[in-house]
């Protein structure tokens, strides 16, 4: 719903809107293994938390939160109805404030 | 350089709500005196009675900031049960500290509820619903565009805007 209605300095990282569905807002919640207990989380923050740290551009942070939350649908850890669909608004190729981190390499 | 509350926790108790404004981190250091980029995150959670997964995601969305450099002082945070007031009183104290920026970022991530008004996509308006009272009143929402017109990031500043609503 914000799509258009964002000034242009402005890259939003939103809930699609599925073509010919009915008006409504579909962010949820579900409960994500949280050092060994379920902990209630929404489930976009959860996903743009996660990949947060190491994503250097947005379009490479949207990639990292499809990855992951379809490795945990087809693992089992997420059931299809909370799996997000997402799109940026913006400049996807902005880089994201901050510097990413440095996956750790593992050793040999 | 005004000294601003980085912040705000508002409480609330069964039949009323109490705003309280706590006074945290109130840093007399800004980017501007050490010549890094200006830039400041607006982390936002406003719950409904009971709810806890808006402050798991405040915390979440800070920790993964101040891994990417983000320093307390960077930070200005409001959560609670929050009213259309002290939102846009919130949102207007950033104003006041980002309207002057040549250049930078502002990173806003807001957890909660969302909601439209009108009745096709052509004409909703998105925005936020501090309330689950079956008939909400004129208080207890507010409308993107009301927070974009009150926030006014200037052109050159990068807004990330990450709603969870």
């Amino acid at each position: 719903m914000l799509a258009g209605r964002v000034p242009a300095n402005v890259v939003a990282l939103v809930m699609k809107a599925e073509p010919g569905a009915e008006l409504a807002c579909r962010a949820r919640n579900y409960h994500f293994e949280h050092t060994g207990s379920p902990q209630e989380r929404g489930v976009i923050s959860y996903y743009a938390g996660q990949t947060l740290a190491q994503a250097t551009t947005f379009a490479a942070w949207l990639q990292r939160i499809e990855a992951l939350s379809r490795a945990d649908f087809q693992g089992g850890r997420l059931p299809r109805f909370y799996q997000p669909s997402l799109q940026l608004l913006g400049h996807a190729v902005n880089r994201l404030p901050g510097e990413p981190v440095k996956a750790a390499v593992e050793p040999r | 350089m005004n000294n601003i509350p980085r912040w705000y926790s508002v409480q609330s108790h069964q039949w009323q709500v109490i705003p309280l404004l706590v006074l945290m981190l109130s840093g007399r250091v800004t980017v501007a005196d050490t010549g890094k980029t200006q830039r400041l995150a607006l982390l936002v959670a406003a719950p409904w009675e009971g709810e806890t997964a808006m402050h798991n995601d405040l915390v979440a969305i800070y920790n993964a900031l101040h891994q990417r450099g983000f320093a307390p002082e960077e930070f200005v945070i409001l959560e609670g049960f929050l009213t259309r007031s002290v939102l846009l009183a919130f949102l207007h104290d950033v104003q006041r500290r980002v309207g002057s920026w040549q250049r930078g970022e502002v990173w806003f991530s807001l957890s909660g509820h969302g909601t439209l008004r009108g009745t096709t996509a052509a004409e909703a308006q998105p925005g936020l619903l501090l309330t689950n009272a079956l008939h909400p009143s004129p208080e207890e929402q507010v409308w993107w565009e009301e927070v974009f017109a009150t926030l006014q990031v200037p052109a050159a500043v990068q807004l990330t805007l990450l709603p969870d609503s």
